[in-house]
């Protein structure tokens, strides 16, 4: 189920943009609020529903096999370490559960644009920019031209 | 007898900012004129935003959305929790922005949203109570100053760095979309009323004139788009908070209820 944005709670805060994996949260150029762009790419990873301070964004079925009426709505508390899922039903049931947060803390992690930019002599490197540093290992494996040619030859 | 002096002495120094700035373009437009026409914007406003709530279909939205409040079962407000909720979304969700999470750009809404009313009321009372500047008191020329600067800082802060489709979607900052309407025209408004006051200053007409049209240009299409900008959200906006406070206060919540462990109560 993709998800939409209930533009009367959205503020435009804009983070459902930054988190969105597939690209596809985009700002509205009438209104200045957030709008999923093309919900047939979305990956359905909930991650700007889980995200958005103002809880405007929920999932849907695609219209055209789901009517709606059905919804799921996100409280996220990391300060508990909980999230808090309620689920409801076309046919009026509702089910709610809450989970405990066991993953990194949410908005810990460094974002990609505080690394150094890598040298661009990396593109023709083996390795992925970073590693092995970010990975906090001494070497990496990598693979030896040379000797695959001659394994190759065999 | 303190602030009378200060008048004068101010008076004396040529200080315009002191000085009932719509006095001194009584050549281009006269107090009755000025009079007409704040009351013609104030008219706009009111149509533009009746029309948009009919026409885009806002109030039928809002209608639909509190039928469906209402079949919810939830309790009662007295009078008193009412006034507090209500209380509430005034100090918080209007009055301090406190939704805001991001500290920039809720300084930037701060300074737009108080240099706007500021210069407003003072527009207004210099307008209709005071049209001569002789017995105009100084605190409304020094507010109309202040809340037109505020607008002008707090607007080009905006403009330039805070509007998400600019600092998240990485647009340039010079891509208009129609969403910068209100604050394009509400920054360019403000900014031609000081530099109109500096060309008064000047003593220069042609200056004068020349951004008195620029001003009116500006001002005019800030209170007559509203149909198509985003003046109408100041009023939206609060609405929809003291609404959710009010619903808040009556157990409405579509949000779960964490389920508590005992460890956790």
């Amino acid at each position: 189920m993709p998800t939409f944005v209930y533009m009367e709670k959205c503020d435009g805060c804009g983070k459902c943009v930054d988190i969105c994996p597939s690209d596809i949260m985009h700002i509205d150029p009438v209104v200045r609020r957030a709008f999923n762009l093309e919900p047939g790419f979305c990956w359905e990873c909930y991650s700007c529903v889980k995200e958005c301070p103002q809880h405007a964004i929920d999932v849907r079925g695609y219209a055209d096999f789901a009517p709606l009426g059905h919804s799921v709505r996100v409280l996220r508390e990391p300060e508990m370490k909980r999230i808090s899922w309620k689920i409801s039903y076309r046919n009026g049931k509702v089910k709610q559960f809450t989970f405990p947060i066991r993953t990194t803390e949410f908005g810990s992690i460094e974002s990609d644009r505080n690394y150094p930019v890598p040298d661009p002599a990396a593109l023709s490197s083996q390795l992925l920019a970073h590693e092995p540093e970010m990975l906090k290992a001494d070497e990496l494996p990598t693979l030896n031209p040379a000797e695959n040619e001659k394994k190759g030859d065999r | 007898m303190g602030s009378y002096s200060l008048n004068l002495v101010l008076v004396k120094e040529n200080r315009m900012y002191t000085l009932n700035p719509y006095e001194g373009l009584s050549i281009f437009l006269p107090a009755i004129g000025w009079q007409i026409y704040a009351c013609l914007m104030i008219f706009a406003v009111i149509i533009g935003t009746l029309w948009d709530l009919y026409y885009g279909r806002k109030l039928e939205f809002f209608k639909k959305q509190r039928s469906e409040v209402r079949q919810r079962q939830a309790g009662r407000l007295t009078a008193g929790q009412r006034i507090a909720a209500v209380a509430k979304a005034i100090i918080i969700n209007i009055a301090t922005t406190a939704e805001f999470q991001n500290k920039a750009r809720r300084t930037t809404h701060l300074l737009g949203l108080y240099g706007f009313v500021i210069y407003l009321i003072s527009s207004l009372l210099m307008i209709f109570l005071y049209p001569t500047s002789k017995d105009t008191p100084i605190i409304l020329p020094i507010a109309w100053n202040l809340g037109a600067l505020m607008v002008v800082v707090g607007g080009l802060w905006f403009f330039l760095r805070q509007r998400v489709n600019v600092s998240h979607e990485g647009n340039s900052p010079w891509q208009i979309i129609r969403a910068d309407l209100f604050i394009s025209m509400l920054i360019l408004s403000s900014a031609s009323a000081l530099i109109m006051e500096l060309s008064e200053m000047s003593g220069s007409k042609v200056l004068v004139g020349i951004f008195f049209g620029l001003y009116m240009l500006f001002t005019t299409l800030l209170f007559t788009t509203v149909r198509w900008s985003k003046l109408a959200h100041m009023f939206y906006k609060a609405g929809l908070a003291i609404q959710k406070r009010l619903d808040e206060a009556r157990g409405i919540s579509d949000l779960p209820i964490p389920i508590l462990k005992d460890s956790d109560k």
